[in-house]
Formats: C-alpha cells, sequence, structure tokens
C-alpha cells in the first residue's frame, strides 16, 4: 500500500492506493476531479460557479455538469435530513465572517447585529435539470461546503479506481472525509477518528477499519472564529441561523457513501438530543462526543 | 333582526366547514344537505329563532361546490444508508501489541478486523493464526498506522 498527502480545496487531501504502481495514474484522477470541483462549489473564487450562482439571485444561471450534481447532492442532503442540513445557509456564514479561505480568516471584526427574518430554505432553490440551470430566489446565497467537499472524495475515489483499471482499492480522504473504492487491504482501510486535525496518526486515538463506502466527521471544535468577541464556527443550525449549539461537539459516521456519512454527521451535531435516535433508526454507525468529552457509540460503531 | 342574520350566516359558515370534512371524508352530498339541515332545525327551534334562512335547500337546486382540498404530497427521499460493512475495531498501543501475533510486511493489514458489525474492542488474530500463537509472548509491535485521519475540515 502507499499513500500520499498534499494541499488541495483549502484543507489535506490523502490518497492511498493498494498497488503501489497505480499510484501515479490515480493521483491524476483525483487531481482532475479535485480542480472541477474548485471551479464549480467553491465560495472563496470569485470565477466559480457557486459565486456565479450566488450573485444571480432572481435569475436563471446555466450550470455545468458537475455543479449540477453538487446542487442536488446538496438538496438531497437537506431534504434527508429534514433541514438539518441546508445550503441555503451561504448568507449567514458569509455576514458571519466566514466569507474567505479559512486559513486566510482573521479573528475580529464588528459584533454582529442581524435582524430575524424568514429564510426560503433549501425548497426555493430552483433546479432544472433538463436545462441545466438553477435559480435561487432574491437574498439566498448558497454553501455547499458541507457536501460538495465529501461528494468530491466520492467522485474522486470512484474516477482514480477507473483509472488504474480498477485494479486493487483506492481511499481518498479531503479534510478529514474518506472515501473508499475498489478491494481494500486485508482487514480494511486503518483510519484514525480524531476530534482535532492536529492530532497525530498513530496517537492515542481511536482506529478503525473501514471495507467500503464512506467515514465522515463533523465537529465545532474546529473552523472556529471570533466576531465582535463572539466565538463562531461553521456549522450553523438552519433553523436559528446561529452556530449548532446542541449536545454533541463532534460525530463521526460511517455510510454508504462518504456524501451520506457527512450529511448524516453534520445533521447529527445540529440535531442534538435528537441526532441518536436518528442515526440508530438509520443503522448509521456512529460515534459522538458530547461537549463534556463523553463519547457514545451507536449502531455498530465498534467498542474500542 | 340582526341577530338571525348574523346567526344564518354563521350557520352558513358551519355549513361550509362541514362540507370541506365531507369532501374529505367522502360523504354525500345529499346526505349532508339533509343532515345539516336537521341539525340547523333543531338548533333554531331550541333558540326561538325561525327565519327563511334556516329552510332546507334542495338538493337539485344548491350549487355545485368544489371544494379546494390541500393534499400534502410526500416525496420520499432516500435517507443515508449504512456502509455494507460496519467499520471494525483495531486495537492501539499496547493492547494491539499484545495481541499482535507476527507483523505481515509491516502493514495494517496485520490487524484483521473482526467480522462486520461487531462491536468489539480487541483486534481479531491475523488470519491464519491459531489460539496458541494469539497468547504467545509475541515481541510489542507498534500498532496499525492509520493511512487517514476522520476528522473535521482539516485546515491547510
Amino acid at each position: 500500500m502507499t499513500a500520499v498527502e498534499w494541499a488541495a480545496l483549502g484543507t489535506e487531501a490523502v490518497l492511498a492506493v493498494t498497488v503501489s504502481e497505480s499510484l501515479p495514474a490515480a493521483r491524476e484522477a483525483v487531481d482532475g476531479v479535485l480542480a472541477e470541483f474548485d471551479v464549480a462549489c467553491s465560495r472563496f473564487r470569485e470565477d466559480s460557479e457557486l459565486s456565479r450562482v450566488n450573485r444571480a439571485q432572481g435569475t436563471w444561471v446555466e450550470i455545468g455538469p458537475l455543479f449540477l450534481r453538487a446542487l442536488t447532492a446538496a438538496r438531497w442532503a437537506a431534504a434527508a435530513t429534514a433541514g438539518a442540513v441546508d445550503p441555503t445557509v451561504g448568507r449567514i456564514l458569509r455576514i458571519s465572517g466566514y466569507d474567505r479561505d479559512f486559513k486566510a480568516l482573521t479573528d475580529g471584526g464588528e459584533p454582529l447585529r442581524l435582524r430575524a427574518a424568514d429564510a426560503p430554505g433549501w425548497r426555493a432553490i430552483e433546479i432544472d435539470a433538463s436545462a441545466s440551470r438553477v435559480r435561487l430566489p432574491p437574498g439566498m446565497e448558497l454553501d455547499l461546503g458541507a457536501s460538495a467537499k465529501a461528494l468530491a472524495a466520492d467522485e474522486a475515489a470512484a474516477a482514480a479506481l477507473r483509472a488504474v483499471g480498477g485494479a486493487g482499492g483506492v481511499l481518498v480522504s479531503l479534510g478529514g472525509d474518506v472515501a473508499v473504492a475498489g478491494e481494500p487491504p486485508a482487514g480494511g482501510w486503518i483510519v484514525q477518528v480524531s476530534e482535532l486535525a492536529e492530532t497525530p496518526t498513530h496517537v492515542d486515538g481511536e482506529i478503525v477499519a473501514v471495507r467500503d463506502g464512506g467515514l465522515a466527521t463533523s465537529s465545532t471544535t474546529v473552523r472556529r472564529w471570533t466576531r465582535g468577541g463572539i466565538e463562531m464556527h461553521h456549522i450553523l443550525d438552519p433553523a436559528t441561523g446561529r452556530p449548532a449549539a446542541g449536545l454533541w461537539r463532534t460525530a463521526t459516521v460511517a455510510a454508504a457513501s462518504c456524501l451520506e456519512a457527512n450529511a448524516a454527521a453534520t445533521a447529527a451535531i445540529v440535531l442534538g438530543e435528537r441526532a441518536g435516535g436518528w442515526l440508530r433508526a438509520r443503522r448509521l454507525p456512529s460515534r459522538l462526543v458530547s461537549r463534556h468529552g463523553m463519547v457514545l457509540r451507536l449502531a455498530a460503531w465498534p467498542a474500542c | 333582526m340582526a341577530e338571525p342574520v348574523r346567526q344564518a350566516d354563521r350557520k352558513a359558515g358551519e355549513a361550509r366547514e362541514v362540507r370541506r370534512i365531507s369532501a374529505a371524508v367522502g360523504l354525500s352530498a345529499l346526505g349532508l344537505t339533509c343532515g345539516l339541515s336537521a341539525v340547523t332545525a333543531v338548533q333554531a327551534a331550541d333558540q326561538g329563532s325561525s327565519t327563511a334562512t334556516t329552510q332546507p335547500v334542495p338538493v337539485a337546486a344548491a350549487p355545485r361546490q368544489i371544494e379546494e382540498i390541500d393534499e400534502e404530497v410526500v416525496v420520499q427521499v432516500p435517507a443515508p444508508r449504512p456502509p455494507a460493512h460496519a467499520p471494525a475495531a483495531v486495537a492501539t498501543g499496547g493492547a494491539a501489541a499484545r495481541r499482535q501475533t507476527a507483523p505481515v510486511g509491516g502493514a495494517a493489514a496485520a490487524q484483521a478486523a473482526p467480522a462486520a458489525g461487531t462491536a468489539t474492542s480487541q483486534a481479531a488474530p491475523a488470519a491464519g493464526a491459531t489460539a496458541s500463537q494469539t497468547v504467545s509472548a509475541a515481541p510489542p509491535v507498534a500498532a496499525p498506522k492509520p493511512v487517514a485521519v476522520s476528522t473535521a475540515s482539516k485546515v491547510r
């Protein structure tokens, strides 16, 4: 097995293959997918399709097939989580100060003085798939960050496997969102679950073996910043427009794909006390960490 | 005389409400009209009121009323699906070292995962290993090095 790491999409990309000779071809395929996602879905690029759609509120905008897939995935995530994961929080994220790549974000700024207003929500996104176009109502801005990265991991893993002729297995991790494809190594892909991105691997982390699908972690412990002296983080509760402040600070979920795992993990943070029942009902292996550090393992998540 | 008029208006309003209900439950217009007339007559008698507005309307002359019923269209959205194989436990640190029988190529593959869906904190012995090998005093070896870390939005 061979693995390589590099910076991509404002985060860290990891590619591992079971057949070492296939790494260059797999890497090329992954690079291609990530570049396409960056051009289509980045909220921080003025020339991205997402930025173009966000600027054109109220009018139809033609979109490419990848953006259509990403938007469809985001809308699915919203529907499947009953709105707990909603891509229409883009405007409040921008106003809250998360308006550039996170590593360029600085603390500070005036206190926010927001006036509550009805948010149209994800149902107000108009998608005309047959004509490849989308229209947002005035005032709506999208943020596909919760789902696009996970979808990118799924598509990159699939593309890498195709690039190597389906030989062996492939793992792609984008900022901690993990997707695997093909035949896993004996015993599965060894993945560490950590709350903090800076936690070195191999250091007292909970380690699990993953054979298929995806694994994603959402947490309020990272991507935090302050605005007007108030600490913010990037997971917003669409019902309130404010950072989620529920029972769980971190949720890791395994699912049939990274997209599904990501949607469920983010939903768990937003759902708070209802998350356990929601995850159990869907038989999603999950690991939840409460604000006080208590760890709850659900639905076939292995005990440590 | 104003009171009977208001009462009549109220009755008419009730009739509209009942019609909505009837449309929902599938009652016939005929049965509804007769039943409503009877109810209206009883109520009018109780209150000592006798106005023409309480007279039953012949069914044949009743205007057809098209009821608008809001229907909630339920769209089934596929829920997030579980993986085909649940993540398996992999022991770390000392536990892994104690149970490790022999390194297999130095790779993570040495840590064979238990069967899917099991929840155990102990890694299963590597394929082919026997029980006696498991408890043998094998030299401690390092826990498997993860190939990736699932964490939240790693920034780089």
